[in-house]
Parts: structure tokens; sequence; C-alpha cells
């Protein structure tokens, strides 16, 4: 029975704890520690950028010296001392390598470790048929590798990393960087603004739709360093993108802060599909260690017809703090949120979305499935804005928390805002835990108890799993019965 | 600072010029009581946005503390209660006029033995020992910033006390009368109501204006319910459409006790009934109902808590209101349940009707969840008719706005057929078609087609 053999496999793998706490020991350019004017200067220096996007970080960074941290979310955490870490760490291969020949080996090694297929022959020397995905490594916030670019160019896709972006296609860059996410933004999206190192840049042309998955795998290596990366996504009008991040860090005692920005924009008719699968170092068992991982994503559904799609797997990080949103102003567009969320130990997670509904017949669809064990604290937190112009908006959410023991805790924050009487607002939300009878009719079926769990939060979460992309959907359910490892029994 | 805290000095000013005046000054925990009042609300001043409990409702009409604390109430006479349904109901009859408990205007009858009815500033003066239990206990200040301002102000309202198993079998009819005094009057009335063990009864409270004045009606109750008591709680507020109304009620359920509650609102220009439901002990069942109606520039807020603290309690509740001209409808809901709250039933729902395209509905149903063997659940929806059951009408030959207010009255009648004393239930449905008669009638059509 293949159920059970997958079931078996996944219950294996669970004693694996996080495989991926390894330390890659490569040297490292590093900035030093602190932050100031000069820091922010030396980035830009670094990543060679010209004098407008300098000006806009230091614009950002005034501004960031004038906000306060905010104080209003569930989970609270030790004051940051953003003066003891450092802003900047890059391998320090001095120029990008031509091809992945000369990417240093121990970096290889580390993709290898994390069974990402950075090196194309292997991929194609695959499964015939089966699709590609274009790579771009960040290894502390510094692409480090691009694959299949020549590939996607053909097209007149531009797949690379944000510094190569703004050196080559500036003009794009200048028109649509902080669009979305303006630099005064928040406290967390203004300090990436300000300190951000590289991230991903994809620009999809008018008509085309991209033949390949993209990915970006984020690596947190070195010690005491934030990660901030950007990651800017413009599909023009009539295309198609289907983007997917990953991320892990090694284990290590102290928090480490990641603020990310992700801008997306939409033209008329275009779609983006994004997808995370987040599984940054949790922390051990007490919450010790682990990494804040306090992102802004935002998408504007700009053009009529536009639809983005956000899916989230969130299984690692001490906290998840985040909310991918759509901006819904072009008529018809559609905004998606599928999110599985699974907190275990001492783990916590405020997350969810916002839908803010413009155009007029926009409609927007929020799936999020919330699962706390051990003694970690989980709250989905949405809004959705249904404004005076957006008549026949339609919004469908639903929150479906399930807890596992009875040391955590689950909560749903929605915010529904409507000033259209021809829109539609539903919210549903329910919090259980895993029945008794269902628990009884797996284990009469021979399963012990971790498997049977396993098999119904996997039940529990296929809503939102069916929308990853085929190849991530085992990855992602592996890693659920993973992060669960200990909550039973 | 917090950003209320310009407007807030007119209003301590006010309170600190009072306190010596103010009954049972001089027992000791009654000054406390007071003091701790205007500290906490010297500390949180208005609630403004950044509240998040006051999220959606602007209080900015009281920034210029242009209202003064009402003197002696005026001498006026009771004024008709909205329909004649509600003034039928036979009851023990209570009047306030500002917040002053009138004896010529009220009628007790004879209370049954094991009853006490009177005013609070009676009690305060004659026997301050018998509230002392029960009074500032249930309300947590620190929570409510105008539940602080009323008890800086802490004076006079409306005191029940109901003994161990002793059942009234008439309600209890709070008549509040809002006055205008020489300029825009401020009125703080305190109510306790005390159930002993296996006590029941049902209160019904009826908040009307005397005329057209502006006045700030700063409401707040404290009911306490021993094991295995009952109450049912119907409140109407209809307040003149220049007032502002904030109410504030807390209550402390113990074991085996039942909280039936429900509120119409329809009156006073922002109205806001903010109940939070402790449930202290195993075996609770609590009710929190409610309709509103509202139109022009009304702001109408439905504000809920309730803390599931023990095991095996019941929690429901069910908002419905109806939004028309330029009105906005809040409802935030939240339901807490502690850790070891084990086989906790919580439900919630709120449903809205926008009938025009400037009114606006602000949502937040709120689940808080600690323990794992819980069923809990929250719905919301807004959004207007269903266009299906309208077509349904309308194809059986029956006229679109006859339509839109057989349905209307449908979806708010739901929530009216759960109020337990029929009489109550009739006349709120009855007040409910009056409404949609002088508002929803004048169209001749949908709003949105």
């Amino acid at each position: 029975m293949a159920a059970t053999t997958e079931a078996v496999d996944q219950v294996r793998s669970i004693g694996e704890q996080y495989k991926y706490g390894f330390v890659t020991d490569i040297d490292v350019d590093l900035a030093p520690k602190g932050l100031n004017e000069d820091i922010v200067r030396l980035i830009s220096k670094k990543k060679e950028e010209p004098e407008w996007m300098l000006e806009w970080r230091l614009k950002a960074y005034r501004h960031w010296l004038t906000m306060e941290e905010p104080t209003w979310q569930k989970p609270q955490y030790p004051d940051i001392d953003y003066q003891d870490s450092y802003y900047y760490a890059a391998p320090t291969t001095t120029e990008k390598p031509k091809s992945l020949d000369e990417v240093d080996p121990k970096l290889l090694e580390t993709y290898e470790k994390l069974g990402i297929p950075l090196r194309e022959q292997e991929v194609l020397a695959g499964v015939e048929g089966a699709p590609a995905v274009a790579v771009d490594a960040v290894f502390d916030s510094v692409s480090v590798a691009t694959t299949y670019k020549a590939k996607l160019e053909e097209q007149g896709i531009i797949f690379c990393s944000i510094s190569e972006a703004v050196r080559d296609h500036p003009e794009l860059v200048q028109k649509y960087l902080g669009s979305v996410v303006p630099y005064s933004d928040n406290f967390f999206a203004t300090l990436n603004c300000a300190v951000f190192t590289d991230g991903s840049f994809v620009y999809i042309p008018k008509g085309v739709r991209c033949p390949m998955e993209l990915s970006t795998y984020f690596r947190i290596n070195a010690e005491n360093t934030g990660q901030f990366e950007r990651t800017l996504i413009i599909a023009d009008e009539g295309s198609y993108v289907s983007y997917l991040e990953g991320c892990t860090a090694p284990q290590r005692d102290e928090h480490q802060l990641h603020a990310a920005v992700v801008e997306l924009v939409a033209l008329d008719d275009a779609e983006i599909k994004y997808s995370t699968v987040q599984n940054w170092y949790p922390g051990d068992e007490d919450g010790k260690g682990g990494i804040y991982n306090f992102v802004t994503k935002r998408a504007a559904c700009r053009g009529h017809n536009s639809k983005v799609s956000w899916t989230q797997v969130e299984t690692g990080s001490a906290i998840t703090w985040k909310y991918p949103s759509c901006i819904l102003q072009g008529d018809n567009s559609v905004g998606e949120f599928y999110s599985v969320a699974i907190t275990n130990n001492a783990q916590l997670a405020d997350t969810g979305t916002k839908m803010i509904h413009i155009g007029k017949n926009t409609r927007s669809r929020i799936i999020s499935k919330g699962i706390s064990a051990g003694k970690a604290d989980q709250t989905y937190r949405g809004l959705v804005r249904v404004q005076r112009g957006a008549k026949g908006a339609r919004n469908y959410t639903q929150c479906d928390s399930l807890l596992i023991g009875d040391k955590c805790g689950a909560h749903t924050i929605p915010y529904i805002e409507s000033q259209n009487p021809s829109a539609q607002v539903e919210h549903e939300a329910t919090t259980s835990r895993i029945g008794e009878d269902q628990l009884f009719y797996c284990r009469q079926r021979g399963m012990d108890e971790e498997e049977a769990v396993a098999l119904i939060v996997n039940g529990f979460c296929k809503e939102v799993l069916q929308t990853l992309p085929m190849e991530f959907v085992v990855e992602a359910q592996k890693l659920l019965g993973i992060s669960l490892e200990g909550s039973v029994g | 600072m917090p950003d209320g805290s310009e407007h807030m000095q007119p209003y301590l000013d006010q309170a600190s010029e009072a306190s010596s005046s103010l009954p049972g000054a001089g027992v000791g925990w009654i000054d406390a009581l007071r003091r701790r009042g205007t500290d906490l609300y010297g500390m949180h001043g208005l609630p403004q946005r950044r509240h998040e409990y006051w999220r959606y409702t602007n209080l900015n009409a009281l920034a210029g503390g242009s209202f003064r604390l009402a003197g002696d109430p005026p001498a006026i006479k009771l004024p008709a209660l909205p329909h004649q349904t509600l003034a039928d109901v036979l009851s023990y009859r209570v009047v306030l006029v500002n917040g002053r408990l009138r004896q010529d205007l009220s009628d007790l009858g004879t209370l049954p033995n094991g009853v006490e009815v009177g005013s609070l500033q009676a009690l305060m003066a004659a026997a301050p020992e018998r509230l002392e239990p029960y009074l500032g206990q249930v309300a947590k200040l620190d929570d409510m910033p105008m539940a602080a301002l009323n008890t800086a102000f802490l004076s006079d309202g409306m005191a029940i006390f109901v003994d161990a198993d002793v059942s009234l079998e008439k309600p209890v009819h709070l008549i509040s009368v809002s006055a205008r005094d020489d300029g825009d009057a401020m009125v703080q009335p305190r109510h306790l109501v005390v159930m002993g063990r296996g006590a029941s009864s049902t209160l019904l409270e009826t908040h009307i204006s005397a005329d057209g004045g502006a006045c700030f009606n700063n409401v707040v109750s404290e009911l306490h319910l021993a094991e295995g008591a009952k109450l049912n709680h119907s409140v109407f507020q209809h307040e003149a459409p220049t007032s502002v109304h904030l109410s504030g009620t807390a209550v402390a359920l113990a074991a085996g006790s039942t909280y039936d509650s429900f509120v119409l609102q329809s009156g006073a220009e922002i109205g806001r009934s903010e109940i939070r439901a402790y449930l202290n002990g195993p075996g609770v069942d609590c009710r929190l109902d409610g309709i509103y109606l509202a139109t022009g520039k009304q702001v109408v807020d439905n504000t809920t808590y309730v803390e599931h603290a023990a095991p095996e309690c019941r929690s429901r509740q069910v908002y419905k209101g109806v939004l028309d001209g330029e009105a906005r409808g809040v409802f935030q809901g939240k339901v807490h349940v502690v850790r070891d709250a084990q086989q906790t039933d919580g439900h919630q729902l709120s449903r809205a009707l926008l009938l025009s395209p400037r009114a606006e509905i602000d949502a937040r149903p709120e689940l808080e969840i600690y323990a794992d063997d819980v069923k809990c659940s929250h719905g919301a929806t807004a959004g207007d008719l269903d266009e299906d059951s309208l077509f349904y009408l309308l194809s059986r030959g029956i006229h679109p706005h006859t339509a839109r207010r057989m349905l209307i009255e449908a979806f708010l009648s739901e929530a009216i057929g759960e109020i337990p004393v029929q009489q109550v239930a009739d006349d709120y449905l009855n007040h409910v078609q009056q409404w949609l008669s002088d508002h929803v009638e004048e169209r001749s059509d949908g709003a949105s087609q």
C-alpha cells in the first residue's frame, strides 16, 4: 500500500530533526559590526550601485532612525541590539563565477547537502520530461549562482540577482522598487531598504509564459549576521510565472534576524504564483536560538484581470511574523492566500494576509491552516478591506486551527472592513484538536500514533499543499512530519 | 503619552471637583476605587484608534470636553416608551433620570422576600459594607478606559440583590432617561446586580432621551451570578440621535450559572455596547446576542469579550445588523479560552447587511485559545441581500421593496426569536418593522441596484 509506505518513510525521516543545522566553513567578507550611514554607504559601494540607489538607502536609513519598533504583535521577543550584528557578509569570491565550475566547491557542497539541484546537468540528467527549475542561490544575502539564465534570456525573461538588476536594468528597478512596499512602510521593511544586500529579480515580458519554475534558495550561514534580502518580481501584460523560495539556516544558540522584503507587480492579465517553503532553524526545544523571520511581502495586482497567488508552508523560525498581501487595484483582479503554518516546541507565529479590494469585481480567497503543538503559540491575523469603489467584490476566508497538546495556543484575529453593499465577504474559522475517533480509526489499522498524526495533519493541510508546485509537495509533506516530531505521546 | 491625553483633562478636572461631594466620600474603599478610576483614566485618556478595542469607534465628539456632569435631575415626566408592548410588560419599574433614581417615577410594587431593588447612592450612604464585595470587582478598569472614567464619578445607579434560590417572576425594568441639563449633560450611571446561588430573574433596560439635546451617557454595569444563578438581560438603546451612549457591562459567572443577554441598538449618534463575560466556574452557559439598526451618520458598536476561565462552559454569540445611509457598524468579539478550560464550546457569528453604498461594516471576530480539547468557531459575513432569495420572491409577484423588507425582517427576527420573554421579543420586532418603514420603504428599490 503506497500510502502506508509513504507514511512509514515520513515517520522515519521524523527522527532526523533539523537536518539543515550544519555550518559551512568558507571565507566570508564581513563589514564591521553595527549600523550607521557608513555601513549603508559601504554596502552600496560593495554592490557598485549607482548614486540614486545609495540616496534611496540613506533616505530609508534616516527614516528608520525616527521609527519605533512595533509592539502590537502577539509574539514578544527580547530587544534586538541592531548595533551588535553584521550587516554585510559575503562569500569572498571576488568575482561572480562565469560557470558553476568556478564556484567555491564548499559552497556547492552546501547546496548538495541542502538537496538543491544547482547543477544544471544533474537536473538535465534527471527523469526525462520532468520540468526544470531555474535556481538563484542566495548565501548570506548574496546571490552566488543563478542557473538557466541563458535559456530564460532567449524569451526575454530576466532572472538574476537584484544587484545585477540594479546595474543592468536600472530603468526597471527604479520604476518598480519600493512601488509596492515604500521605503517608509514599516520598521523592518525600512531597515531592509537601507541595508539589503541581495535577492532575486524577475521580469517576465509581455505575453510570455515562463517555461520553468523559478526558485531562490536562501541560506544564512555566517554568525551574527542579519539577512536582508529583497525580491522584486514584475509580470508584464499577459505573462505568467511561478516562483518558489526555500530557506534554511545553521543551528546556533543566538537568534538571528531575517527581515526580507518581497514585492510583486502584476500588470494586465498577468499571473504570479509565489510559493514559500520556509524552514529556517526553529531553535531548540526550549526556544534557544532560531531565526526571527520578520518579512514584508506584498503584491500589487495593478492590471485588469491580474492574479497573484501566495502559497506558504511555514515550519521553521523561532518567530514567524509576516502577512503576504494583495492590493487588488485592477478590475477583476484576483488574490489568493494559501497557508500552512506549523509551530512546535517554543516556536511562535503571527501570520496571515491582507486583501485590499480597490477595483471592481475583485476576488480574494484565503485558506489558512494552523497547527500548533508543544508550547507553541500561533496567531492568524488577517485583513479583508473592501473599499467604496470595489463594486461586486468577493472574499472567502477559511481559517482552521489544530491543537496538539494542552500547552499550545491558537488564535484567530480577522479584521473585516466592508464599504460596499454589493461586496460579499465571508469569514469562517474553527479550532479543534485531532479527534479521538480519527486517531482510533488509524491505530486500529495498525499505524502507530505518530504515523496517524502525520497522516491526519497531511489531510488537514491537503487543500493548501495541493496548490504548491508539484515538485515541492513531497518536500512539504515531509517537513510537516519533521516539524511535529515529538509532539504526541 | 497616549494621544487622547489632551482631551482627558476637562473630565479629570470635573472628577476631582465632584469627588468630595459624591456619596460615600470618606469611606476608605470607595475613595480608593474612585481614585483608581481617576488614575487609570488619566493614564489612558480618551480611547483612540490605537487602542485595539476602540479601533473603529472614534470618540472625538467627546474631545472638546463640552459635556458637563449632570446636576440634580430635571423634574420631567416619564416620556413614552418607543412602543406600547414594552410598556405593557408587567414589571418592577425603576426609573433613572440622568443617572439618578427617581422614586416618584419608579414603581416597585411589593418585592418578594429576599429581593432588594434600590439606588446605589442610598446604599453607599447607608450600608457601604454590603457593596464592598461586589462594587468594582468585575469591571477590569485596565481594559476599559471609559469604565475607569465612570468609576471616577461613581455616585448613583441601580442596585439589585436577589438572595439565594429566590426566583423573581416579574422582570425588573430599568428605564433610563437622558435629559438635557442647562448644557450638554454628561451622565455616569453605575449599576450593580448580585444574584445569589440558584436565584433567577429577568432584567430589562430601556435607554431613551427626554428631549433632543446632546447627552453623553457612560453606563457601567457589574453583574455577579453565583452558582446556578440565572439572569435574562435585554437591553434596548434608543437614545436621541445627537447622544453618545457608551455602555460597559462586566459579568462574573460562577459554576453552573446562565447568562442570556440581548442588545438592541438603534439610537444615539455613537452607540456602543461592550460586554465582558468571565466564565469562572465549570458548566456556565453564556449567550450574547444582539441586533443593530443604523442610518444617517450613526456609528453603532458591539464589542464582546468572553473569557472561558473554567472547563465545560458554553458560549454563543449572534450579532446581526442593518446599515443604511452613511452609518457604520462595528462588531468586535473575542472568545478567550485559557489553558485547562477543556471541553469549551464557543461560537460566534456576526452578520451585517449593507443597504446603502455609503454604509460600512467593520468586524473583528477573534479567537484566542490555549486549550486543546475545545470546539470553537466564528463566522462573519457582510454584504447585500441574497439575490437568489430576492429573485424567488419577485418571481412570486411580490413588489421589490416588500420583498426586500421581508428578507431584512426575516434576517433580524432570527436573532430576536432567541429572546426568552415573548412580549419583549414582540416589542423589539415592532421596533424593527417601524424602523424599516421609516427608513427602507422610502426607496422604490434597492440602493445597490
